[in-house]
């Protein structure tokens, strides 16, 4: 009689077995991975948004003064929602060899943060998860500048003074 | 035996990027910390000198905690690390 060649149950419950168990691993990772990735965006975004405030506070401890002595920073706020800063402020040129004076627009909408100088065809624009941007007053002059989203919140003085 | 080498690689190789993901996440938040605390220390000194510190928003300097304050200093905990901030 010609013997059949085939597996045995053994081998077939083992490849089942082992098959099972690269299933459940790439299911894991998959949705592991979803996760991680969303924590890391979030990380990111924080990063990105406490590098913009910091750039923010050298702009305006850069920027020009007016002749009452008060930084020359134009600001306006709506409702809740995005906060627009400009401001003047002098930056050494490599091309003129020289101090030239530039114009800096900050703008926190909603969606992102943008920072613009002498009205940038492509301004530096980041994007972010949906926050709302607010500027209280504090005092003549200084300002609280207060950023929210569903899981964080910043605060940055803005001292014009 | 050839499948089960196939499989440990495959879980080095897993392993390896998990704990990549993992430190890219840990980096990212010390760096994130360090410029809140930095962000902290500015707006604090500023507040002190128009008397408005009891208008600081602890909640919006990241993971920073145990916040207390007096004519002389501040001081807190940033990732269970205590700074100290000296008013001049």
């Amino acid at each position: 009689m010609k013997k059949l060649k085939a597996f045995t149950l053994i081998e077939i419950l083992v490849a089942m077995l082992v098959g099972s168990f690269v299933i459940l691993m790439a299911t894991e990772l998959i949705s592991y991975q979803g996760k991680s990735r969303s924590q890391l965006d979030d990380k990111q975004q924080m990063l990105a948004f406490e590098i913009a405030l910091k750039t923010l506070r050298g702009d305006i401890n850069a920027s020009m003064k007016s002749a009452d002595g008060r930084k020359n920073v134009v600001w306006s706020s709506d409702n809740n929602s995005s906060v627009t800063l400009k401001l003047n402020k002098p930056v050494y040129s490599k091309g003129l060899q020289n101090l030239e004076i530039v114009t800096v627009l900050w703008v926190f909408s909603d969606n992102s943060v943008m920072r613009s100088i002498n009205d940038d065809l492509i301004p530096l624009n980041i994007k972010f998860k949906p926050m709302t941007h607010r500027l209280e007053k504090l005092q003549d002059d200084v300002f609280y500048l207060k950023s929210q989203s569903r899981e964080r919140k910043f605060a940055s003085v803005i001292d014009l003074r | 035996m050839e499948v089960l080498i196939g499989l440990t690689i495959l879980g080095i190789t897993l392993l390896l990027f998990w704990q990549s993901y993992n430190n890219q996440i840990q980096i990212n938040e010390k760096l994130a910390n360090a410029y809140a605390v930095d962000r902290l220390e500015y707006d604090v000194k500023i507040l002190k000198e128009i008397n408005k510190l009891n208008e600081l928003s602890q909640n919006s300097y990241g993971k920073i905690t145990n916040l207390t304050w007096n004519d002389a200093e501040f001081k807190g905990t940033s990732l269970g690390q205590k700074f100290t901030i000296k008013f001049k």
